[in-house]
């Protein structure tokens, strides 16, 4: 087998392991098309549900490449931040190594094709249930695997890698409710 | 070998999933369907409300979203679903042109009246292929006014006295500060009967009635459902399902027919569009709120210089 259905393989059964690799190979090429992929996927089932604006949507060209380049313009955005957060918070690494680590991290979406086929050959409650229950599972597995990819990328521990990728969010959070209690006073004061 | 099986295995998975996928959006596409579009509230032409990414409550969009039902192949008749006492002559007038080009276009045009389709909804209904009510909706108020209130009283209570410089004797026409004179009430009163007439005609036409017995059912009064249907303003009675399947049977759908919904707010809408701004309010001062909506309006309503009210 070669070397990258391997490193795909164990990116499944030992993720730890792949992602180091894969930040010590830094395989920029290979990520991207990973990354592209799974972004790709994700904006064909989101349309195909009518969540960007009803069917009419879907299957549209151009709305897909540029949702495309999007997404991985947010992925290279918040591998970017993901950098500088892990480096405020003493960890050593490349942020070309976590960038290839963070776009063979999109490779859970995949999975979410099944799903969305077996929610579409059986459209029944248990089944959509599940399928939903799948999504919910894939997208903790893309998180963990983020997750390893900062912690193998700068050498942090689990809970501080966790830190990281929640820093972004956190900061987000505290400026909405920041903006929020600003407007909120504004009108009270006017009203 | 074993790791290889497995993959080759996940590959297989993959690629049958994807072609269940992409024939499910093929087939999908290939579908005949029936657009839903909604019209509720008071019409008002124009963009309505913005926010980020959105519009919501003019006629604009309404008029886009039929656009975009004649421009779509897979839909064969819309229907529209007007839950309106009515609103601005104009704004009823323009959709209702939109609903003709829709039915010239070939597309089948029904409309589904809900609580009320009155006077602007009772026009926009007149220019669909069939009209099915509920019993109890409340329709007709075929009829035109323009509102006007004297508070010239009151402005001399307040001491208010306004004073203008208008470039001709009826430029302030309308205007709340003095009372109409003679002339200018028959001015306004030939507006509201050329509006009239113009209603009754899109009626006539729409109902294929005479507009003389337009004129005998449109004094202004209200109909229920059930009374409409006995005077002809009405086809059927039922609600959207029967109002679907009649548009589907229109256009010669057979088996269960799918349909979608145009103007739905999708989540991201819903976050970014143009109520976002008055949930925030309403959440942030609903408490404080002696009812609701009391901020949105302004603090007092003029009486709108319009060509016509359909209400």
């Amino acid at each position: 087998m070669n070397g990258d259905g391997e490193l795909l393989y164990d990116l499944l059964v030992a993720p730890r392991r792949a992602l180091r690799r894969i930040a010590q190979n830094e395989s920029l090429v290979q990520a991207l098309l990973v990354a592209a992929g799974g972004c790709l996927l994700v904006l064909l089932l989101l349309s195909e549900s009518g969540w960007m604006g009803g069917e009419q949507a879907a299957w549209n060209g151009g709305l897909l490449v540029g949702g495309c380049a999007l997404g991985l313009v947010g992925w290279l955005l918040s591998t970017a931040v993901w950098h500088l957060t892990a480096e405020l918070l003493g960890g050593t690494g490349r942020a070309s190594a976590l960038l290839a680590a963070t776009g063979y991290a999109h490779l859970p979406l995949y999975f979410l094709l099944p799903l969305a086929a077996a929610a579409i050959l059986r459209p029944q409650g248990a089944v959509i249930a599940l399928a939903l229950l799948g999504v919910v599972g894939v997208v903790a597995w893309k998180c963990w695997l983020d997750l390893l990819a900062v912690s193998v990328t700068y050498r942090l521990s689990c809970a501080k890698a966790l830190l990281v990728l929640l820093m972004p969010w956190l900061t987000l959070a505290a400026t909405w409710l920041l903006i929020i209690l600003t407007v909120g006073l504004q009108l009270v004061w006017e009203g | 070998m074993r790791k290889k099986i497995i993959l080759i295995l996940l590959a297989a998975l993959m690629l049958a999933s994807a072609v269940i996928v992409g024939w499910r959006g093929w087939h999908g596409h290939q579908a005949q369907k029936i657009a839903v579009i909604h019209l509720d509230g008071v019409i008002v032409g124009g963009r309505g409300q913005s926010g980020l990414f959105g519009e919501s409550g003019g006629t604009d969009q309404l008029i886009r979203q039929l656009h975009q039902a004649r421009d779509d192949d897979e839909v064969r008749a819309v229907v529209l679903r007007i839950n309106s006492p009515g609103g601005s002559a104009p704004a009823a007038q323009e959709v209702g042109e939109e609903l003709i080009k829709l039915r010239d276009s070939g597309k089948i045009v029904v409309t589904s009246m809900g609580d009320m389709a009155a006077s602007g909804g009772y026009w926009l209904a007149a220019c669909s292929d069939r009209i099915y009510a509920n019993p109890t909706t409340l329709t007709g108020s075929i009829g035109v006014y323009i509102p006007y209130a004297n508070w010239e009283e009151l402005f001399k209570k307040v001491g208010i006295q306004q004073e203008k410089i208008k470039s001709g004797p009826h430029k302030d026409i309308l205007s709340p500060d003095r009372p109409m004179t003679a002339e200018e009430r028959q001015m306004v009163q030939q507006m509201v009967d050329d509006i009239y007439g113009q209603f009754i005609q899109v009626v006539a036409e729409g109902r294929s009635m005479t507009p003389e017995r337009v004129r005998q059912l449109a004094d202004g009064r209200v109909y229920t459902g059930s009374q409409a249907k006995e005077l002809g303003l009405v086809d059927e009675l039922g609600n959207l399902y029967d109002a679907i399947d009649g548009a589907a049977a229109m256009a010669g759908l057979e088996g269960k027919v799918e349909w979608k919904e145009y103007g739905r707010s999708t989540p991201w809408q819903m976050l970014t569009g143009g109520d976002a701004q008055s949930v925030l309010r309403q959440w942030l001062l609903g408490p404080l709120l002696p009812n609701n909506g009391a901020l949105q309006g302004g603090a007092m309503a003029l009486p709108a210089r319009t060509a016509g009210e359909l209400r």
